[in-house]
């Protein structure tokens, strides 16, 4: 991750506004030669009826196969974020042009920043629900951090799991999180998890064991999306502490 | 609202916050909100208890900032009258 104030001028050109621009042509393209199939609509569908705002979690490696996908009207109108790092801009650009509002942050202040406005912005619209990479955006691979749980217990109490596998496919094996890069006409497998509730006031271990089964249950599900696609990481899914 | 209603308002809200029960005899303006144990998700259900209960909007940084209960009864104080 290069932070903002350490590149240069041309570095931060070509991250604001070359790099978003190639890279959204890009998913654009690769997108009209996926076929999606999925599993598990029927969560994502009776959360959104709900009248509830739905608090969207997947792992930071699977952010690819979704990003156009879960952009698409039919799959609701969705709040991210995106770091404040230089690949923070480009990524937020891409999302923006996707049809995603961005806020901006991801650990430490600018993180509960981040989480603050993200509640703020649900409150005030609802029907738009929010989505966090959930062990992003710097890893632990497949640890799940607090973040999507206060948002979920300060929004609409429901946490819906889901992530996203293909093939062929290429995995950067030099990535923190191994990201998932779906190649030209693959067949992408979008899984749904049921919704997790999460009631509004939690104690510590409460929250402990909440994160604790939203892993378990990004864990399953991704190796069922892997399964369904016939793909196969060599590295787990969580990384080793 | 008086200091005596935000006070007794911040009673409420920290004893539901803090982990443990809170010996309300021991503490003072003069207390340190760090001595409250709180991290970071905790300062998240803090900003809006305090943002339901009083009415107000906080920043995370503007909380972060308050040393002792005593600031975040000023800013209360300022923002209620």
């Amino acid at each position: 991750m290069t932070r903002r104030s350490e590149a240069g001028p041309l570095r931060r050109f070509l991250m604001r506004r070359v790099v978003p621009a190639l890279a959204l042509a890009l998913i654009r393209g690769l997108d009209l030669t996926w076929r999606y199939r999925e599993t598990g609509r029927e969560h994502l569908e009776r959360a959104l009826a709900s009248g509830r705002s739905v608090s969207g979690a997947f792992l930071h490696g699977r952010i690819f196969p979704l990003l156009a996908f879960m952009a698409r009207t039919q799959n609701g109108r969705w709040i991210s974020m995106c770091s404040k790092s230089l690949d923070g801009d480009a990524m937020a650009r891409i999302e923006e042009r996707l049809g995603y509002e961005v806020v901006r942050g991801s650990s430490g202040r600018d993180g509960l920043e981040a989480i603050v406005d993200m509640i703020r912005r649900v409150r005030e619209r609802p029907g738009v629900g929010a989505c966090l990479a959930v062990d992003g955006s710097r890893g632990p691979r497949g640890r799940v951090q607090g973040g999507i749980v206060s948002l979920a217990q300060r929004t609409g109490g429901q946490i819906l799991p889901v992530t996203a596998s293909a093939r062929p496919a290429a995995i950067l094996k030099r990535a923190w999180d191994r990201t998932l890069l779906p190649l030209p006409f693959a067949r992408v497998e979008v899984v749904y998890g049921e919704p997790l509730p999460v009631p509004p006031r939690l104690r510590a271990p409460e929250l402990a064991r909440l994160r604790a089964e939203l892993e378990e249950r990004l864990v399953a599900l991704q190796a069922e999306a892997d399964r369904r696609a016939g793909f196969g990481d060599s590295e787990p899914v969580r990384a080793p502490l | 609202m008086t200091r005596e209603e935000i006070w007794t308002g911040l009673q409420e809200i920290l004893d539901e916050s803090a982990e443990g029960d809170v010996d309300w005899s021991a503490v003072t303006e003069a207390t340190e909100i760090e001595s409250f144990g709180f991290d970071s998700l905790v300062v998240l259900d803090l900003i809006f208890d305090l943002e339901q209960k009083f009415d107000v909007k906080i920043a995370p940084a503007q909380i972060l900032e308050m040393r002792t209960l005593k600031d975040l009864v000023d800013f209360l104080d300022a923002r209620t009258a």
